[in-house]
């Protein structure tokens, strides 16, 4: 009886593993998603409305979808520092502290980079580079999605199998 | 917002590292305090009535130059677009940074500074009662008269203006108060913030900002029914020209020019016209005697 229920444990661990790993490439692809759609919003207002940076950092920060609204939250807190540093580093900042968008170093760079755009020019360069910045992002976005349907069902099933392989071992 | 307050307002918008020089000076130089001057290679001053006083420390760099309008524009140089390509920003609490540098020209105009070189943050001052003394000469049969202030640039004509506005709007001895419309191009002398100004410009003062000054003058001859206009430095020929029309429109002006003296104004061609069409019967020349400024009412049509 002991043994039933320790390997049913041991399968509902690995399993479990399995799905948060699942859902983790479904986070990362909805997260890169939602900085799309809050960059186009971000460009709008810089380039339409010519709305001051922490204004829009603000705005960002409640109406961008869910997943991407931590970054403009940081990034909004942070411009209270600007005088000690530059609104490139509390951008970058930002980003790096934004562990929640699950981002690769590779993807992480191009949106911090963005920081050196952001606020400093007019708006059509501005614009240019967040669109440059959205196009990279969508292949990202892309390649997330491949990931997510490529490996998510694998990472599940992966882990209820190696849960039963280990349960009969133990066995 | 008193006069150390708003010294420590323009403090804000530097950047750190330079802060602490300009929060170590004494109170009493705080309240006197005109403008901050930066300039890359150079330490930091500070302008008094007496001269351009060193701050010491370290050089300003062209780094710190960069951090002042990031901070000044809130990192936003597209949202302060239009004024620098005037060559300033408009701050909180009535302040003002200039700029120099290298500007960047397209299509014939200025659209903003590359590497900017130097900066100067004009502090905002009211000067409650400055113009007691001027006030009743400015007044014929009850009744307020166009006023032109005369001084060379930093005289403290923005100043003088804001105190006679506030004065002529407001009830008291000299009449029920006139409703004022104010050209605030610069936003310096209302500072309006969220719509509210944030310097005392008087209970019946309309202010119109950002604006530059002749469109503003037509939109509030159309729109706010003024007594009185006020605008700060007459610089072009349209200022002029709209001043000419409102004038014929039976409103009151207060306005500013720089100029040492009536004389010097007549020399140069901007005014002479608008001199000859007497469209100012008083003229207030400012002086700088020891520190302090006098002021000096020339009366009667002035041609």
């Amino acid at each position: 009886m002991i043994r039933g229920i320790g390997a049913l444990l041991v399968i509902c661990a690995t399993g479990a593993m399995g799905l948060l790993g699942a859902a983790g490439l479904r986070r990362r692809a909805a997260a890169i998603g939602g900085i799309i759609v809050s960059l186009e919003l971000m460009e709008n207002e810089i380039c339409s409305r010519m709305t001051p940076m922490r204004d829009v950092l603000d705005m960002l920060s409640r109406t961008a979808p869910v997943s991407a609204r931590g970054l403009y939250r940081r990034a909004c807190e942070g411009m209270s520092a600007i005088g000690r540093c530059s609104f490139y580093a509390v951008w970058r900042g930002a980003v790096e502290t934004s562990r929640e968008l699950r981002l690769r170093p590779e993807e992480a760079e191009t949106l911090a980079e963005l920081g050196l755009c952001l606020g400093r020019y007019d708006v059509k360069e501005q614009a240019e580079a967040i669109s440059r910045v959205r196009r990279r992002m969508e292949v990202y976005l892309k390649r997330a999605e491949e990931e997510r349907d490529r490996d998510g069902k694998l990472h599940a099933i992966f882990g209820v199998v190696s849960g039963l392989f280990a349960a009969i071992i133990l066995l | 917002m008193d006069d150390v307050e708003r010294f420590n307002e323009a403090v804000r918008l530097l950047p750190c590292a330079l802060r602490e020089r300009a929060w170590a000076l004494p109170a009493p130089d705080k309240r006197c305090v005109e403008e901050l001057r930066l300039r890359a290679g150079q330490r930091m001053t500070a302008l008094m009535p007496e001269g351009e006083v060193n701050l010491g420390g370290e050089a300003v760099t062209a780094r710190d130059l960069e951090l002042l309008v990031e901070i000044a524009t809130g990192a936003s140089v597209h949202s302060a677009r239009e004024m620098l390509r005037r060559g300033f920003i408009a701050c909180r609490g009535g302040c003002r940074v200039g700029l120099c540098g290298s500007a960047i020209l397209s299509g014939g105009e200025v659209t903003g500074f590359r590497a900017i070189s130097s900066a100067s943050i004009r502090i905002g001052r009211e000067r409650q009662g400055i113009a007691d003394g001027l006030l009743p000469g400015l007044f014929r049969a009850g009744a307020f008269r166009s006023t032109l202030i005369l001084s060379p640039p930093g005289g403290g004509k923005t100043t003088l203006l804001r105190e006679i506005v506030r004065r002529v709007s407001s009830p008291g001895p000299l009449g029920p108060g006139n409703r004022v419309g104010l050209c605030d191009e610069r936003g310096e002398i209302a500072a309006l913030r969220e719509g509210r100004p944030e310097l005392a410009v008087g209970v019946k003062t309309d202010v119109l900002d950002a604006c530059p000054k002749a469109a503003a003058v037509m939109m509030l001859l159309r729109t706010m029914n003024p007594q009185v206009i006020a605008l700060d430095e007459i610089t072009a020929p349209e200022d002029t020209a709209a001043i000419g029309y409102a004038r014929n429109c039976g409103v009151e002006l207060i306005a500013t020019a720089h100029a040492l003296d009536p004389e010097d104004l007549r020399r140069r061609p901007l005014y002479r016209d608008m001199l000859a069409d007497g469209i100012f019967e008083n003229m207030v020349i400012i002086r700088a005697a020891g520190g302090r400024r006098e002021y000096e009412l020339v009366g009667g049509e002035v041609r």
